[in-house]
């Protein structure tokens, strides 16, 4: 790297600065109103535009990596397939007995009033990017308003058999959708103690490794609380349905100066290993919309 | 030079989609890279401050479709980027490595500062960079090494990313 001396560095002509500050205005403006949540169409019609090009960007690597992949997947198939053929003699014996224990099942489910729980309308969806920018934590999942995603919708996963939270539907486009995930900065959920049924509100810290923050837990809850105590969704203020296992207390902060306590959840979900997810709306049962 | 914006804008796009689909999957550490400032880096260098600004501003206003950020975010940032890396335009020999590692890291140093003066004027309405946590600086360092494979990757569209006389 040198130093080229042509003499002192021309200044830019006026009209640059001008410019400048004109490009710097509209930006600012933009910013303004939209931080305010002036501007949605236009955002929602500038994320329509960009639909599918992600997905098709997402096709082309899936294909890559899966042809890279086949050549080993057809090697353990074939050995996987040598053992579920003696595996399915065994489960001929077993199945009469199954079918003993999975009619037990349905009976001891109606017992319980298992029907009364809520049941969603879900869309499965593939997470199929990231936001390209490391200051926002959202993620775009391959499905959009033509699949039937909705604004506001809450977005769940499977993980471990257990149900969790992953996080809401912020902005829909014809074939994508960008899912906030529960530990953005932006991200509040209401929350409960599934054991105790002290509410709170959840929010994240914008890093998928760290815990995320249960405030406004009233004191009196203190003496109820036990580490490993599950946090579900409380199902107020409409935007996510109640129940949703939300992560599990990790750390208990109590000061005698609070007015309440705060504490930290490990969450239900793995972001890091992440892949599908569901969509869902509430039940048109009506047991969410007590 | 409408030519070069154009074409900057359209390289910025595609490498904020690739930043968005394709290293959000293979990146090492959880720390996407920033082409997209990378190529409005080279832009802005090579044509100067009319050119580097307009291209920031495109280009930021699309990157802001792409992301969760407010409209007008990546705009404002990228818009004064390309400004003040323009302004120097022609003052040192734009070698294969170190001077795109200079500036790639500078410029990344430098986003990082206006984002966290937004922060504050948005009284906290928007994200800030942590500088004390490694976020930033293996975004930083990642950009730096990314440039100068970048920056020659950009030398072969040289006949629409140049000024005219310099063709």
């Amino acid at each position: 790297m040198a130093l080229i001396n042509n003499g002192p560095t021309p200044k830019p002509p006026n009209n640059t600065l001008y410019v400048f500050l004109a490009l710097v205005t509209i930006s600012f403006s933009c910013l303004l109103f939209s931080t305010r949540s002036f501007i949605v169409d236009i955002r929602d019609v500038g994320f329509s535009l960009f639909s599918g090009v992600r997905s098709a960007v997402n096709g082309v690597v899936s294909t890559i990596q899966q042809t890279v992949t086949s050549i080993e997947e057809l090697r353990r198939l074939k050995q996987e397939y040598d053992q579920l053929v003696q595996q399915l003699e065994r489960y001929e014996q077993l199945e009469r007995s199954a079918a003993e224990i999975q009619q037990e099942n349905i009976n001891l489910k109606k017992q319980l009033n298992f029907s009364q729980n809520i049941s969603y309308r879900h869309i499965p969806a593939q997470i199929i990017g990231k936001d390209p920018d490391n200051l926002f934590s959202a993620f775009v999942i391959d499905k959009g308003i033509k699949e039937g995603i909705k604004k506001n919708m809450a977005v769940i996963a499977f993980q471990n058999g257990i149900q969790g939270l992953v996080g809401l539907v912020v902005q829909v486009g014809r074939h994508e959708s960008m899912v906030m995930p529960i530990y953005d900065h932006d991200a509040y959920v209401a929350a409960r103690f599934a054991q105790s049924l002290y509410e709170g509100i959840v929010s994240g810290q914008g890093d998928p490794n760290a815990p995320l923050i249960m405030q406004y837990v009233k004191k009196r809850a203190k003496d109820e609380l036990q580490y490993g105590d599950t946090v579900i969704t409380s199902g107020l203020g409409g935007v996510f349905p109640k129940g949703i296992e939300i992560g599990r207390i990790s750390k208990i902060i109590f000061q005698e100066y609070e007015t309440s306590i705060t504490v930290e959840l490990e969450p239900s979900i793995d972001f890091s290993r992440l892949e599908y997810v569901f969509a869902i709306e509430k039940s048109s049962t009506g047991a969410d919309d007590e | 030079m409408s030519k070069t914006i154009g074409w900057g804008t359209l390289l910025i796009i595609i490498a904020g989609i690739i930043q968005s689909s394709l290293l959000s999957r293979i990146s090492i550490f959880p720390v996407i890279p920033d082409i997209a400032l990378i190529i409005l880096v080279y832009v802005a260098y090579v044509n100067g401050s009319m050119t580097g600004q307009i291209t920031g501003f495109t280009s930021g206003f699309l990157l802001d479709f792409l992301s969760l950020a407010p409209l007008g975010f990546n705009a404002l940032i990228r818009t004064i980027i390309g400004s003040v890396v323009g302004l120097i335009r022609g003052n040192f020999f734009l070698d294969i490595f170190i001077l795109p590692v200079v500036l790639s890291a500078i410029a990344t140093v430098f986003k990082a500062l206006l984002v966290t003066i937004i922060h504050f004027l948005f009284n906290a309405n928007t994200p800030a960079y942590n500088f004390a946590k490694s976020g930033l600086w293996i975004e930083v360092t990642l950009n730096g090494l990314l440039a100068p494979f970048v920056f020659a990757f950009l030398k072969l569209f040289k006949k629409v990313l140049t000024p005219r006389k310099e063709n």
